[in-house]
Order: structure tokens, then sequence, then C-alpha cells
């Protein structure tokens, strides 16, 4: 098998580096014999039976943190979201005071240049709160996730992936037009994994091998 | 008293027929070879942990082999409470067949 180290990787999301690089190293003693099909069905297999170990030590707490974290999203989102609009507005501001205010105007209708910076569109206002609802906030929820249950962030982000969609039916953010939120959960929950996946990939790399 | 279920207890005896040399391949090997079942690697290294977990058995790591690609071997050891909790499992066991007369098991 020539892929050890990007099985290490795999088996690393869900167990701790030396243990994926022990239980890599036993797959890969035995590989010969089984062959290549094997060894990476039992990776899979190794990688949901972790996962389901770390759910089944604590159900209650891992369905309980989901549940709290739809509401932590919801508040993340509701930051980030202030923040993308507090910081357009006064760049809107800025850019208008000096197109309209300066002499730049004259300048340009001079040169047959029309600058015309009126309010922010409507629709610039919806992408901003879009990129953060179902991008920036589920990607840093899913980051805060892995903070809350080191070594056991993919486990904690699968379970959220469950709740979420429940979540968004049960307590709908209003302010955020719900039948949209529910449209999006999907985008939501694929941010959320990636957030808490990327946490998990910067944690040290196995060593490198010869 | 700790209860094992019946793979723990099966895990546990082919670390302890294993003897020093029990990392994965050889529990899996003495597990096969003594059951005819082939153990799926997923329930053999979950269960490892969780016996850990209970204190059952112990393990350190070897050091890195070539043919493993440099990666070290995790040793497991039966801790003085994991013998007791499978020797307590098997008397079980035993209490139970007492008596019986099973086609292709001796007399007990």
């Amino acid at each position: 098998v020539r892929n050890g180290r990007l099985a290490q990787r795999i088996l690393s999301l869900a167990v701790s580096s030396e243990r994926a690089a022990a239980i890599v190293g036993d797959l890969m003693e035995s590989a010969p014999h089984r062959g290549r099909t094997w060894f990476w069905t039992s990776l899979a297999r190794l990688v949901a039976a972790s996962l389901s170990a770390d759910v089944r030590q604590a159900p209650f707490r891992f369905v309980g943190w989901a549940a709290i974290s739809w509401l932590v999203y919801g508040v993340v989102g509701l930051v980030l979201t202030g923040v993308g609009l507090a910081a357009n507005f006064p760049l809107w501001g800025i850019a208008s005071i000096f197109s309209n205010h300066t002499g730049v105007e004259l300048m340009t209708n001079w040169l047959g240049v029309r600058i015309d910076w009126g309010v922010p569109a409507p629709g610039l206002m919806r992408a901003i709160e879009l990129v953060v609802l179902a991008a920036a906030a589920p990607f840093l929820t899913g980051r805060l996730a892995a903070c809350w249950w080191p070594q056991r962030e993919l486990a904690a982000a699968l379970v959220m992936s469950a709740i979420w969609p429940l979540m968004a039916v049960l307590v709908p953010f209003v302010g955020y037009r719900a039948a949209a939120t529910i449209d999006l959960v999907p985008v939501m929950v694929t941010c959320m994994l990636l957030g808490a996946v990327w946490s998990r990939m910067r944690q040290p790399s196995p060593p490198s091998f010869s | 008293v700790i209860l094992l279920g019946e793979f723990e207890q099966v895990v546990l005896l082919a670390i302890l027929r294993a003897g020093d040399e029990a990392y994965g391949v050889t529990i899996s090997r003495e597990i096969a070879s003594c059951t005819g079942r082939d153990p799926a690697p997923g329930a053999l290294y979950t269960t490892l942990d969780r016996l850990e977990g209970k204190g059952l058995v112990t393990s350190r790591y070897g050091d890195p082999t070539a043919m493993r690609g440099g990666r070290a071997k995790r040793y497991f050891a039966v801790s003085e409470e994991g013998v007791r909790a499978v020797a307590l499992a098997q008397r079980g066991f035993q209490r139970l067949l007492k008596g019986l007369s099973l086609p292709g098991l001796a007399r007990a």
C-alpha cells in the first residue's frame, strides 16, 4: 500500500496521531496478504467505529452540545453579519462622499465618465448576509466545536450535522428569513464540518517516514 | 466488579496468549486461529481502546520498523485487574458448562 501517509492522515481525523500511525502500520503489515481493497475498507470502518465509539461514550452531552451549538451559530452569525454591515456602511459612505462632494464628480463629468455611488444595493447586503450565515458562521462554529471537544472534533461535528436540520426547523432564526435558512442547512453543515476538519488537520502532523 | 462483553474476553485472552508480542496483528491472528473468526479491525481497535479506558489493559509504543513504513507498533498487556476480570468471567462460563455434555466439547 503506497498511500500509507494518506491513510494515516484520514485515520488521524478520528484517533490521535500516534494511534493512527500504529494502526496504519498494523494494516500495512497485513495488507500484502489481504489486498488493497481490504486495507481501505478496514480503514473506512475503523474511522466509522472510532467516531461512533466517541459518541457512544457521552451521547447526551454530544446531542446537548449539538443543540446549543445551533444557538452559538446564531450568535456568531449575528455578530459577523453586524460586523460585515457595519464595515460596509462607512466604506460606502466614504466612497460616496469622495465621489460626490470633493470635486471628483466635476472631473469625471468633464471626462464623460459617470461614477455613481448610491446607497448599497439590497442584493449586496443580502449577499453579505448569506456568505456570513451559510459559510463563515458555520465554519467558525465548527472550529469552536473543535475547541470544546479536543480529539473528538469530527464526532462532535457529525452529531451537530445531524441535529442542525432539526434545530433549523424548531428554532428558526426569524431575522435570517427562516425559509432561506432551512434551504441553506446543507451548505451550513458542510462548512461547519470543514471547520472541524480544518481544526483537526491543523494539529501537529504525523512524523514523516523514510 | 467489571463486567466484560464476549468480545472483550476474547481480546483479553488473545493478548494473554500473544504475551510480549501482543500488538494489533498478533492479537488479530490469535483470535482468528483460536475462534475461526477474523475480527474486524474497527471492532478490535475500539475494543482495545475501551479496555485501556477501563484500566484492564495497558499499552506502550515500540520502536518504528521499516517494514511498517517507519511506524511503531503499539504493544498491549493485560493489567492485574484485567486478569481478574477475565478469570471471573471465565469462571462463570465454566460453571455454566459444568455437567453439560456438548458435541465437540469434552465434558467439563
